[in-house]
């Protein structure tokens, strides 16, 4: 089975992204960050998060209060997830 | 005199709006234009405290809230329910604006000659 990261970089979740299954994952990137301010759609729990750190400091997001389930990253590690995962949606 | 109100609608960053009306307020007020800001909906995220601009190649503009009552713009006001929303407390928060909810933004527009949403 074919597993893909889903990118995101505005708050808005597509219905596709929270349908999707277990091994594939979110990526936050960009005005995404800002979703980690509200407790996740549930359906986001079984999926795997990622954040990019850059862009929560940059937005005075407060890096303490974030979830264990969210791994947070930085542009090397993007690289190597773009690598991890069979393919990359940018939504 | 005219009464501008100044929308604030964008997050911070997204694109170049939410400088522009920072940018807007201060020039109306440098030539003693009587100025209200009203942050809502995303808007309300560049209200986050310590944020910093720099690490994603931009202008910290944002900054410049804490320094608006030097420019004479004391009234500023952010949508209750979108503070609410983004589970904003006022302690992470730059400056203080006046909660305000939704039946009280159609009082603030009513009060205003101009109204700019950016």
């Amino acid at each position: 089975m074919n597993t893909n990261l889903h990118i995101l970089t505005n708050v808005l979740i597509p219905d596709v992204v929270l349908a999707s299954n277990t091994g594939n994952a979110v990526l936050l990137l960009r005005e995404a960050v800002h979703l980690l301010l509200q407790p996740l759609p549930v359906e986001l729990t079984r999926l795997k998060i990622y954040a990019l750190e850059e862009d929560l400091v940059a937005r005075g997001l407060p890096i303490t209060m974030i979830s264990d389930q969210v791994e947070l990253i930085d542009y090397a590690r993007f690289v190597e997830l773009t690598i991890e995962y069979n393919t990359s949606t940018s939504w | 005199m005219k009464k501008y109100l100044i929308i604030l609608q964008q997050a911070p960053f997204a694109n170049s709006q939410s400088l522009e009306a920072v940018e807007l307020a201060l020039a109306l007020a440098a030539f003693a234009q009587p100025v209200t800001l009203l942050f809502m909906a995303e808007g309300v995220l560049q209200l986050l405290a310590n944020q910093d601009a720099e690490l994603i190649a931009q202008r910290s503009f944002t900054k410049a809230f804490t320094g608006l009552e030097l420019f004479d713009i004391s009234a500023v006001y952010a949508d209750q329910d979108a503070l609410q929303h983004y589970k904003l407390a006022s302690t992470q928060l730059s400056i203080n604006p006046a909660p305000i909810s939704s039946a009280q933004i159609a009082e603030l527009l009513a009060k205003h000659d101009i109204i700019l949403s950016l």
